[in-house]
């Protein structure tokens, strides 16, 4: 699957040079031919980290920051989520971010903005997650398979049940 | 909202404005919709522009000058080639946006409100970018820019000059 990197695109992390970083990392996708796909979040919020720029991994976002253009490419030569002077490690670890509870700002950094597909699944993650047990019951789910306990099945396509019914 | 504030603009031509004053005329409060085209088009609004709008919505020039002169954004004279806006409120303030002020001044050889002898660049104070968290703000041709010093504001109008 398609990894995904991020580098925010609002008005404050562009006026500390959120435009280049961003051109840096596609400059950098394109030059190496990386399965990565660049997405232009919100901020995190962490304003004194911007522009941050965060890698998608199995345990979660790890983030860089503050990233000027300059510093991309050494970034990518370290190998993205290596250790590196800027890894901040993981994004929502930060005390700051982690005693927040999010409700207007629970997508802001999180989503591209302009995408339906994104605000859609983040929707269901949110409804999923809001149940404790439910959300008990799918973290034991997504474990379970991580470590190896899932069973492949061949997808049968199922037909809708029309509407008249 | 701020638009680019940008210097060069299209000559002064009644013509054009009175079109553009005629096109807007009949929006409900057509007044400063007619001013921000006209600032937009031609970079200022002039005498002959307050004449011209006091004439097309039956006003009278003093009405015209009053709501001209009550805006910032309505130049009464033309801009330079680039417009610098420093933040001046209170979290750039604590930021050191005053230094900032005092050093782009003397750099610019200008106080703010004004434009520099080659029109190269204007100089305005702004109060309150609403980038606080990354004072010192400056607004840049109607860019904005955080965690500015003198260094990097003077980069950004000298870097086009050929």
């Amino acid at each position: 699957m398609t990894t995904r990197i991020y580098v925010p695109c609002d008005a404050a992390a562009l006026s500390v040079g959120a435009e280049a970083v961003a051109n840096a990392v596609h400059a950098e996708i394109v030059s190496r031919k990386l399965d990565l796909k660049l997405v232009r979040n919100g901020s995190r919020g962490l304003l004194w980290l911007e522009p941050l720029v965060e890698i998608e991994t199995p345990k979660g976002r790890i983030g860089y920051g503050p990233v000027k253009a300059s510093d991309i490419k050494g970034i990518f030569d370290a190998g993205l989520a290596a250790p590196h002077a800027l890894n901040l490690g993981l994004v929502d670890e930060i005390p700051y971010l982690a005693k927040q509870q999010r409700l207007t700002f629970a997508r802001c950094g999180i989503t591209d903005p302009l995408s339906l597909e994104d605000y859609e699944a983040m929707e269901t993650t949110l409804y999923l997650l809001g149940n404790p047990t439910n959300a008990k019951l799918l973290r034991e789910g997504i474990a379970e398979l991580d470590a190896g306990g899932g069973v492949k099945h061949n997808t049968v396509p199922v037909r809708r049940r029309s509407r008249k019914q | 909202m701020l638009g680019k504030e940008r210097g060069s603009k299209v000559h002064w031509d009644p013509e054009t404005a009175r079109e553009i004053a005629m096109d807007l005329k009949d929006l409900e409060g057509p007044l400063l919709p007619i001013l921000h085209a006209i600032n937009e088009r031609f970079g200022y609004i002039s005498n002959d522009a307050i004449v011209l709008i006091a004439d097309v919505l039956n006003l009278t020039r003093a009405d015209v000058q009053g709501v001209v002169g009550f805006y910032h954004d309505f130049r009464r004279e033309p801009a330079g080639r680039h417009v610098i806006q420093v933040c001046r409120a209170e979290a750039c303030q604590s930021m050191g946006s005053e230094a900032l002020a005092e050093r782009l001044e003397r750099a610019l050889g200008i106080k703010f409100g004004e434009t520099s002898p080659d029109r190269n660049v204007t100089l305005l104070p702004v109060y309150c970018l609403g980038n606080c968290a990354l004072s010192p703000s400056v607004m840049v041709d109607g860019e904005l820019h955080g965690r500015m010093d003198e260094g990097k504001v003077l980069a950004l109008v000298h870097e086009e000059r050929p």
